[in-house]
């Protein structure tokens, strides 16, 4: 993933800028992300703010100049108003020319792993998503082709990178039984994939009634069902976390006390201890929660703690859980 | 109306889904104040509420959660004010369809801009299936702009699960957040 952030851009132009990133994504060489840590960063130097930061950049920084004219003449230049073409160009050029000097690029055909380190990944007490249909799901991403992805004994899914969806046949979020648990935490040994046509993928849709989903859909439920109370890391339980934004609950199947990890994770920064001690959830669902908010690039490591305290009277807490008791009545979730 | 009632406030533009949204869970049949639009804000829609949606839902313990709906046209706003008093928390509805959907979500955070501090709030974007446009991702940046972490979720108020949903988060909000 290639970062940049933006100074001294005015009134609603972060805005702008944050949604043509987002527009112009699928006609970039690479992908790209707003990070506030980011060397690149795009500069409006018609403000005095943005000339002042211009004159002194942070150390190891690579300014862009945002302005209607580049009569600085720098390398690095998007005219105002940002329009797509001008912008698919300078980022392309930035990821060839100047981010490959110290970001490596995204390893897109990695060697198939043997059978034995595939044992070992499932034996072992790490979640390492690269071995399961999750990891599988990622790396087709990162090509172009549709693709088919099998399991023997479930229906097929197929997905369409470039648009980012997939189509297979329809999910019953609050129904979601052990079989089809069982295909979404499939070893990559148990998966086969096939490139297949735009026309077959049609046809196939068409024929067994196919229904399509985004694919963040089957990343979270490939993320939840793998990973199975495992730390993706050894560092990783101790590491402090947040989460940037909601998980989108509308698209994923979810649990009432995924409600409550995602807002806990909004507000503070812990650890996946601390958030299980807050939230009153077990270490395992905490786990799984925070792998699958990875996965789907929602979790941020920080390098200190954040703890909002927020004392809540027991009645409230009670009433609270009247509440989500009697909507619960007509309404079941299962994970 | 007593201060010391359990409710939950529903506000957002007209034809959002208010009072669709508040029909899907109330345990009773909304009692509403629709008139016949004199002129159009709204050309597909011929009534809009003028006062206020009224839904309830008994609770275990006997006790009623109040559901009320605030009138979406912004000449009824000074209702606003009188609804969300002791009010639990807002639900946000923005019909993506609109003119200017972001505009709007702007117009509810500044006009609710108190009562968020103070509880919180969810937002819940209708129509999205025929107006994709502003995404979720939009949202998100705008609400980030403004310093907020406000979940933002795509639903159809018909559906009781998607209305749920936002009351699950807001309470969470509320407990957690």
């Amino acid at each position: 993933m290639y970062k940049l952030y933006y100074h001294a851009l005015q009134k609603n132009d972060p805005v702008f800028f944050r949604s043509m990133l987002q527009l112009v994504g699928l006609k970039l060489s690479q992908n790209w992300e707003i990070d506030e840590h980011a060397k690149l960063i795009l500069v409006d130097i018609e403000t005095p703010e943005g000339q002042s930061f211009w004159q002194n950049p942070p150390k190891e920084a690579v300014l862009i100049a945002y302005a209607r004219q580049n009569d600085i003449q720098t390398p690095w230049f998007l005219p105002k108003p940002i329009r797509t073409q001008s912008l698919i160009q300078l980022l392309n050029e930035l990821a060839e020319h100047v981010c490959c000097e110290d970001e490596p690029k995204p390893q897109v055909n990695k060697p198939q792993p043997s059978h034995a380190d595939i044992v070992k990944a499932k034996a072992s007490n790490f979640f390492q998503a690269e071995y399961y249909l999750v990891g599988v799901l990622q790396q087709i991403l990162q090509g172009q082709s549709i693709t088919r992805v099998q399991c023997t004994g479930f229906p097929p899914l197929y997905i369409i990178p470039e648009e980012r969806r997939c189509f297979t046949h329809q999910v019953q979020f609050n129904q979601i039984n052990t079989a089809q648990k069982m295909f979404y935490a499939a070893s990559i040994d148990e998966i086969e994939c096939e490139t297949v046509s735009a026309e077959q993928l049609q046809q196939e849709i068409k024929q067994q009634h196919l229904v399509a989903y985004p694919v963040e859909t089957m990343l979270w439920l490939s993320a939840m069902c793998a990973s199975q109370g495992r730390f993706s890391s050894a560092g990783a339980q101790n590491k402090f976390m947040r989460l940037v934004q909601w998980p989108n609950f509308a698209l994923f199947p979810y649990q009432p006390y995924h409600m409550n990890l995602a807002a806990y994770m909004l507000k503070n920064i812990a650890d996946v201890h601390g958030i299980a001690q807050k939230t009153q959830c077990s270490l395992e669902n905490v786990v799984d929660f925070t792998n699958a908010c990875s996965i789907i690039g929602i979790l941020k490591y920080e390098q200190e703690h954040k703890i909002v305290e927020k004392q809540l009277p027991e009645a409230r807490r009670s009433l609270f859980k009247t509440i989500l008791q009697r909507l619960a009545d007509t309404v079941t979730f299962h994970k | 109306m007593r201060k010391d009632q359990i409710k939950l406030v529903f506000t957002g533009n007209m034809g959002a889904g208010k009072t669709t949204a508040i029909a899907s869970i109330s345990e009773i049949p909304v009692i509403n104040t629709d008139v016949l639009m004199s002129s159009g804000a709204s050309a597909d829609k011929e009534r809009t509420t003028v006062a206020m949606d009224y839904g309830e839902l008994t609770l275990g313990s006997g006790e009623k959660l109040f559901l009320y709906g605030t009138p979406g046209q912004q000449r009824f706003d000074y209702m606003w004010q009188i609804l969300i008093q002791g009010g639990l928390g807002l639900i946000i509805l923005i019909d993506n369809s609109g003119d200017d959907p972001i505009g709007d979500l702007a117009r509810y955070l500044d006009s609710f801009h108190d009562f968020i501090q103070e509880t919180g709030a969810v937002i819940g974007v209708t129509h999205t299936d025929d107006a994709p446009r502003p995404d979720l991702q939009m949202y998100y940046h705008y609400l980030q702009e403004r310093g907020l972490q406000l979940p933002v979720f795509p639903i159809d108020a018909r559906s009781r699960e998607s209305v749920v949903m936002l009351i699950q988060a807001l309470l969470a909000i509320l407990e957690y957040g």
